[in-house]
């Protein structure tokens, strides 16, 4: 069997390609990490953001779908941990905690939506255009699943999509979905009951999602 | 993490997939909330000491107490009837402007999803914070009016005129059009006047900052009718000569129309109107991320071809960035859905997890590595490759195909 063989890459970088502002380097632990935020460290900032950044997206992702306002959500969801972060009484908890965060930060952007009537029945109908399959191709079925699911998200109340997408969408076990909910595990089971109910209800006027809803599946793991 | 084994726990799996399809437009989100949370001032976490409310009770108090015996009153401003809040996000609707209206006769009209914020009113003028998307401004011109529009890390200082004022953080973009008068853009750096007529256009990249300028157009500017609309200047040392012209041509608006269209997630447009303008080009202008994105658009578009040279520029130009790993999980996901070079692809999921061993693609990379080996019926490495993924994620997306390679 030939062994592959990548197409070049170029030559070194000249040294002007190199970047002018290098943060402090914090390389501390969780718990150290957490005390340097709460004295206000610049260097901790830089890491906590580096550290936390790709779980905090995925969660904000995986409860909003793309959303062209990621950015501002993600942001938004750090400056409200760093701004809270002296309420963690376990600093080794701190990636828990910070999911409980980015959690009502999505929450908080699915409430200021539905509460705008208009925006509303924008965001709706946009989301099912941002995620708009792209045409025939290895993709195509994934991409008109996932525009199907986050327009039958959407006709979920905020509490019941937030459950959802994290069992289903992120895969995190019901004991991470429920702390990161700030409920009980029992809470959060009967949660996801409703969430599955209502899902597969409205899933059913969506043929992209035939094969999935159909056969009445029950969530286990429990 | 496991998601149940059920057919929706299958449809989560699915739709986590295609979520990592759009890696390139995630990335640089994120990209963009680190440079705005670590400019965000302040945030030691720690809670306010009660002395310190009163200090800025008494601190607010005197300034009310200054502004009433000074006789000079902030400028009101109303958005759509009502009040505008003090740093309060304004953003206008996906399909509408939004016109922020001073009580001087100035207004600023936001342009369709674009946001801002209104800091500081005062007696002569305000700060506006553009957060992203355009804004166009028609000041009003006392002789002592003073406005100021933050975008990034520009300022425009503005005493009387009519401007419009871009910028994209997430491509670290800004873009500057007056139409009246003239303004100072500084930041970085850059203290420079822009006149009626001329447009600048300035991007952050690894080596610095690309800065053009566009002169007054013959047809909206009679004192220099003899120069060309499309005569472009570009500072010379953060380019090569294509990319600076080709970016030059972006004030066109070539370059906003794929980027826009990529912002929203509709790849398959962004890919069009870049196609449109000239992919090649388009690639030459382009920062890491948006290298990215263009990989991206192609990709999903069925372009195998540009797809990988807009990856491998980046790879190429910017040998030191961190997107290099995304760049080449992508170049993985060409060759092998695309190209059926499962070599290949084998290879640059390899690239891409040691690249970024903890990244967020690291443990898709290694699942598709396994798949790559398998089908280009390297067996022993698909072991060894399904051995690696079952001792680092057990209960990862790929673990029952690494078993079912190891039975």
């Amino acid at each position: 069997m030939p062994v592959p063989v990548l197409r070049p890459e170029s030559a070194p970088p000249p040294p002007s390609a190199r970047r002018v502002v290098v943060p402090l380097p914090f390389t501390g632990d969780t718990v150290a990490l957490v005390h340097a935020l709460r004295e206000g460290h610049r260097g901790a900032k830089a890491a906590f953001f580096e550290r936390y950044s790709s779980r905090v997206e995925r969660i904000i992702t995986h409860v909003l779908g793309f959303d062209s306002e990621l950015a501002d959500v993600v942001q938004e969801a750090f400056v409200g941990a760093l701004n809270s972060i002296h309420t963690l009484q376990e600093p080794s908890s701190l990636e828990a905690w910070l999911s409980r965060v980015a959690a009502l930060t999505a929450r908080k952007v699915l409430r200021s939506r539905s509460r705008r009537g208009w925006l509303r029945r924008f965001v709706d109908s946009h989301e099912e255009e941002r995620h708009e399959p792209v045409g025939p191709g290895p993709d195509f079925e994934g991409r008109q699943a996932l525009r199907a699911v986050y327009s039958v998200l959407a006709r979920l109340s905020a509490d019941e999509r937030i459950a959802f997408a994290l069992r289903f969408i992120d895969g995190m076990e019901l004991t991470e979905v429920a702390a990161a909910c700030g409920v009980s595990l029992a809470t959060i089971k009967r949660r996801l009951g409703r969430a599955e109910q209502r899902f597969v209800a409205h899933a059913k006027n969506f043929p992209e999602l035939e094969r999935w809803v159909n056969g009445g599946s029950r969530w286990q793991g429990r | 993490m496991a998601r149940p084994l059920t057919p929706l726990g299958e449809l989560g799996a699915i739709v986590s997939q295609a979520l990592d399809d759009d890696g390139g437009a995630r990335l640089a989100a994120i990209d963009a909330a680190r440079e705005r949370f670590e400019a965000t001032p302040g945030g030691s976490g720690q809670p306010v000491r009660r002395y310190v409310w009163l200090g800025a009770a008494l601190a607010a108090a005197a300034a009310v107490l200054l502004w009433f015996l000074s006789g000079e009153r902030a400028l009101s401003c109303e958005v759509e009837g009502e009040a505008c809040e003090v740093n309060a996000p304004l953003r206008a609707r996906p399909d509408q402007a939004l016109a922020l209206r001073f009580s001087d006769g100035s207004t600023f009209a936001l342009s369709a999803a674009s946001s801002a914020r209104l800091l500081a009113p005062g007696a002569t003028g305000a700060e506006i914070v553009l957060d992203q998307g355009r804004i166009s401004a028609q000041v009003v011109h006392t002789g002592k009016a003073s406005w100021r529009v933050l975008a990034g890390p520009f300022t425009v200082r503005v005493t009387g005129t009519a401007f419009d004022a871009t910028w994209q953080p997430a491509t670290q973009s800004f873009a500057l059009s007056v139409s009246a008068g003239s303004v100072v853009v500084s930041g970085l750096g850059v203290d420079r006047l822009v006149r009626a007529g001329e447009q600048v256009a300035a991007d952050m990249t690894p080596q610095g900052l690309a800065w053009q300028t566009r002169q007054p157009a013959a047809a909206t500017v009679s004192a220099a009718p003899s120069v060309p609309a499309a005569e472009l200047e570009a500072t010379p040392s953060t380019r090569s000569g294509g990319g600076a012209s080709s970016k030059a041509a972006g004030l066109d608006g070539a370059d906003a129309a794929w980027r826009a269209l990529a912002k929203q997630g509709d790849l398959r447009g962004a890919f069009a109107a870049a196609q449109a303008r000239g992919f090649d080009a388009a690639c030459d202008a382009a920062s890491p991320s948006e290298l990215l994105l263009l990989g991206d658009a192609a990709r999903v578009s069925g372009h195998a071809h540009s797809a990988t040279d807009a990856l491998l520029a980046l790879r190429r130009r910017y040998p030191h960035d961190a997107r290099r790993a995304a760049a080449a999980f992508s170049l993985g996901k060409v060759a092998f859905d695309q190209l059926h070079d499962y070599g290949q692809a084998a290879e640059w999921f390899a690239k891409s997890q040691s690249e970024q061993p903890s990244g967020r693609l690291a443990r898709e990379a290694a699942g598709r590595r396994i798949e790559a080996l398998r089908n280009a019926g390297h067996v022993a490495a698909a072991g060894q490759a399904a051995r690696d993924y079952l001792e680092r994620y057990p209960d990862g997306p790929h673990a029952e195909l690494a078993r079912a390679q190891l039975k």
